[in-house]
């Protein structure tokens, strides 16, 4: 744990201070949002489009659309801050983010469905890689495929279908069993989970994809961090904290 | 306070996609606008098919959508002919989704998407219920 006395506090910065690949998103820093994919045009008011939001993890994987009405909102109630994605056609690509060496990574964002609908939160190589969905009625879902598929939904009288969660999951296909494999923390509690896919994501190392925020989600975003590796426990923890602060969710 | 002070959802019947998506560039702030509309996941009762858009937009879009269409600096070779063609078929706030227009909703930026939808009578088309054996895309 960090923040004593004289020790800087948490920031998700620190999880890459070693060179980790990954990303880190902030849209309550609204000098790293921009309403074109250029970065040109600041983003400067409570509904303004967001077409390009900037890694601060200091990797460079910044997220753009090119395309303006795909582009989310962005809004502010003055104390919290968040992108709007409307469920329609609205979503954020980064540039590839190579997880290509490693078989791990931490998956993380807040984030509260507005309606129910086929949505994929937040993506890195979609069905082929890592992602954290839901579906129609379905509950929050991590999915890990490297070589076939595991994914672990949560079943829990806590997680209804339009909660506000910070989704936490490590992934890590090196384990065997799918709990192990996709390791889902929400709002820092372990839920109740149905297990399903093959019964094994494989052992294979994770890809080289664009991190994929919104797609087909009417869903809001508080902020979201992706980082190859392994995360300690205390990060982990430390993260929840963060973004609750961030989203107001209560741990 | 944003400039972006309304909300506008087109359906777009599947027959015209093409043009849409041109006059989505005459009209739209991005060269990659020609890609607005993509696959048509809506139906109204009939089961007739649309792709839908929905953006915050300015005020001026109405009386653009109006207007003699123009290319835009970043895109001087589109097709506006084409976007013109789709540009006939604009019924704003006049009409449900029906596969002879392109029905336009546009309201307050605090309207919803969903919302929006509801008025163009249409439905997104169904999905199978997912469960934890299966796949997401």
């Amino acid at each position: 744990m960090r923040g004593g006395s004289g020790i800087a506090p948490f920031t998700p910065s620190l999880l890459f201070s070693s060179g980790e690949q990954g990303a880190w998103y902030d849209p309550s820093d609204i000098s790293t949002l921009f309403q074109d994919a250029a970065g040109a045009t600041p983003v400067t008011a409570d509904g303004d489009p967001v077409g390009y939001m900037g890694d601060k993890s200091g990797n460079g994987n910044h997220m753009t659309q090119s395309i303006s009405a795909s582009r989310p909102i962005y809004k502010t109630d003055g104390t919290l801050h968040w992108l709007y994605f409307d469920g329609v056609d609205d979503y954020m690509d980064s540039d590839l983010i190579d997880l290509s060496t490693g078989t791990s990574a931490l998956m993380v964002q807040a984030r509260q469905l507005i309606s129910a609908n086929a949505s994929s939160n937040i993506s890195h190589g979609g069905g082929g890689g890592i992602q954290e969905y839901q579906r129609g009625n379905g509950a929050p879902t991590g999915l890990l495929n490297t070589g076939s598929i595991s994914v672990v939904q949560a079943d829990d009288a806590r997680v209804p279908i339009l909660g506000k969660y910070i989704v936490n999951i490590q992934f890590d296909s090196s384990k065997v069993g799918r709990l192990l494999e996709i390791d889902m923390q929400i709002n820092g509690f372990y839920p109740s989970v149905d297990e399903g896919g093959a019964g094994d994501s494989g052992s294979g190392n994770l890809g080289n994809y664009p991190l994929s925020l919104g797609q087909t989600a009417n869903m809001i975003s508080f902020g979201a961090i992706l980082r190859g590796g392994v995360t300690s426990v205390g990060d982990r923890e430390e993260v929840n904290e963060y973004l609750a602060i961030k989203s107001g969710v209560t741990l | 306070m944003s400039n972006y002070t309304q909300r506008v959802t087109i359906a777009t019947p599947i027959a015209h996609i093409q043009d849409a998506n041109q006059l989505a560039l005459a009209l739209g702030e991005s060269s990659a606008d020609d890609k607005t509309f993509t696959s048509a996941s809506y139906q109204d009762a009939q089961g007739n098919l649309y792709a839908v858009a929905s953006t915050v937009a300015k005020p001026i879009f109405a009386q653009m959508a109006g207007q003699p269409l123009k290319a835009p600096s970043d895109s001087p070779d589109m097709d506006l002919a084409a976007a013109t063609r789709a540009q006939s078929l604009l019924q704003i706030n006049n009409s449900i989704a029906t596969p002879d227009v392109i029905a336009v909703v546009l309201g307050s930026n605090d309207e919803s998407a969903q919302e929006h939808i509801k008025r163009l009578g249409l439905d997104h088309v169904p999905e199978p219920e997912y469960k934890t054996n299966e796949v997401a895309k």
